[in-house]
């Protein structure tokens, strides 16, 4: 190669100014580790959702029914492929003496949606331990004996053991409505099985094991969960004893918290598709400064260069391949330098 | 046959509002082996003349035939490949490449000029042998001139052009660069131009053109050309 020689020249420029080359390297690879940041930040809440749901076996929907639920609906839902379907009791309560209100369900050990998290105390071992909803923690203290007057309710006599936050909940602060007091839900408390009295039941989770594959966030998923909406809806009535039922389905979607969770996700990705420009637009001005700093600096050289009888693009070449190298050497690093964050 | 033959070249260069003329009517030739010096005070038009004849700039107006071609007429490209193959330039402030050694200095020249000379051979010429490893900054004045030298005549051209080779260094090294040019017109039988404005150095010249106010004032045609050992001043 006719240029190979002047090219050399190129590798000792950068030796000699070894800083500068650094510099912008540098200021190229920090764009892109902030480009790479900023862009994964909207996966990244997704997939951890996604990670949520799949551990903490996040029900798929909730179904009520304006005349309670019973065994039979069940076994309807239960019939349908890859349907796991829990009956259980979920309480609208108003503790007057707190101002607080609450949602009551039932405690089951053997329940398989929707885990909770134990954070201070214990799992109850007697009938009458309950657990609170963190975000009512201070009204009610460990271990002390609280009375729910509740008419639904068998015993009204409960003693605190422990506190829990429930995938059902997952915003701190907002915890949807309820059908009681001021209609702002404070918080749940999970009371045990026996509590309740037996028929009917006021709630049932459902979970669907071919939808599990799929990211909440996904077409796929919505598309799914819509379809197994209608065709459960569409079961329950045809097999319903009662023709006064009217059966109310509620997405995971729906779930307080999760909604803004995943608009938050949303906001964050469009962010994410306007801060790259400014990124890319400051490493284009870096580089375009430099370079023609360079050519500015080396005028003398060029000049000689053409005296004899270098062609343009022969003498180009040796910017083209300085850019090319502060160019791509910090996009090549971002990714793996990125990765060992990542986790 | 006259290698070079400049015929009623002119020159405009325009500065915003104003033209400012270099070369104004300008028609000289010189003969091939000979040593031409073309003379004129600062600003007289000298170095855009030799600007022309080396490719690097072109005329308005006129031809300049080289070897019987007009390179007036040539496109950039062939311009380009006329600087390549026939035209060595040496210039007052030598224009090395800071980051080459001596050898890759004048080797940058020889990658792309076809029939190129042997780069130790020239250096050898030069008496530049043990100074093949140095980079620019390690050698004096006179040594850098000595290696524009060298890479301008490793290329083997038809014309050695040399805008005010000696205007940078002292007196005696000045000279010793003068009169290994003129050795090199001799010896080589190669055409050497060379501008000055010292009206002594016109003495070793085989012909002298006068330029003044863009214009060629006179063509003296010298038939005893002095050895630059004899000239003082």
């Amino acid at each position: 190669m006719q240029t190979r020689l002047y090219l050399q020249t190129t590798f000792r420029d950068i030796r000699q100014a070894i800083g500068r080359f650094i510099a912008i390297i540098l200021i190229i690879l920090m764009g892109v580790l902030l480009f790479v940041g900023i862009k994964s930040i909207g996966p990244n809440l997704e997939e951890t959702v996604d990670h949520f749901v799949t551990t903490q076996r996040v029900s798929d929907l909730q179904i009520s029914g304006t005349a309670g639920l019973t065994e039979q609906d069940r076994a309807v839902v239960g019939k349908m492929h890859g349907v796991q379907a829990e009956l259980g009791y979920r309480i609208p309560y108003r503790d007057e003496a707190r101002d607080v209100n609450l949602q009551l369900y039932n405690y089951q050990p053997t329940a398989r949606q929707n885990r909770l998290t134990l954070t201070t105390g214990r799992y109850p071992q007697r009938t009458n331990e309950i657990l609170v909803d963190n975000a009512v923690k201070t009204h009610y203290r460990l271990g002390q004996r609280v009375t729910i007057k509740s008419q639904q309710l068998l015993t009204h006599r409960f003693k605190v053991v422990g506190y829990v936050d429930s995938p059902l909940y997952i915003d701190r602060q907002e915890r949807g409505t309820v059908p009681v007091g001021d209609d702002q839900l404070d918080g749940f408390m999970y009371l045990p099985q026996k509590a309740f009295a037996p028929q009917p039941y006021s709630v049932m989770m459902v979970r669907f094991s071919d939808l599990d594959r799929h990211s909440s966030f996904s077409q796929a998923y919505r598309t799914g969960i819509a379809t197994k909406e209608t065709q459960l809806m569409r079961q329950l009535k045809a097999h319903t004893t009662q023709p006064q039922q009217q059966y109310l389905l509620t997405a995971r979607s729906a779930n307080p918290g999760f909604n803004e969770f995943t608009s938050l996700s949303d906001r964050i990705d469009a962010i994410g598709n306007v801060f790259p420009v400014f990124f890319f637009l400051i490493g284009i001005l870096i580089t375009f400064t430099t370079i023609t700093r360079m050519i500015e600096e080396n005028r003398k050289e060029i000049g000689t260069l053409k005296a004899l009888g270098y062609r343009n693009w022969e003498i180009a070449q040796k910017y083209l391949l300085y850019a090319l190298l502060t160019g791509s050497i910090g996009p090549c690093l971002a990714p793996f330098w990125a990765r060992s964050y990542y986790r | 046959m006259s290698l070079i033959d400049v015929r009623h070249v002119a020159k405009r260069y325009q500065m915003g509002e104003t033209t400012i003329v270099a070369n104004r009517d300008i028609s000289f030739t010189v003969n091939e082996g000979e040593l031409a010096v073309i003379l004129g005070p600062s600003g007289a038009g000298k170095s855009t003349v030799l600007n022309i004849l080396g490719g690097m700039d072109t005329p308005d107006e006129g031809q300049v035939l080289i070897d019987g071609v007009d390179i007036a007429q040539f496109s950039a490209r062939q311009l380009t490949a006329f600087r390549r193959t026939d035209v060595g330039f040496v210039f007052q402030f030598y224009n090395l490449v800071p980051n080459l050694t001596t050898q890759e200095n004048v080797a940058l020249a020889t990658a792309v000029s076809p029939n190129a000379l042997d780069v130790a051979l020239v250096l050898q010429q030069v008496g530049l042998q043990d100074r093949l490893q140095n980079f620019p900054a390690q050698l004096s004045g006179g040594e850098q001139q000595r290696v524009a030298i060298a890479r301008a005549l490793a290329k083997n051209p038809k014309l050695l052009l040399c805008d005010e080779p000696t205007g940078a260094l002292d007196y005696e090294t000045g000279k010793q660069i003068l009169k290994l040019l003129q050795e090199v017109s001799r010896q080589q039988h190669r055409t050497v131009v060379l501008i000055t404005h010292n009206a002594a150095i016109a003495q070793m010249a085989d012909r002298v053109i006068h330029i003044n106010d863009a214009r060629v004032r006179s063509i003296d045609v010298n038939p005893n050309p002095l050895p630059v050992e004899k000239i003082e001043w």
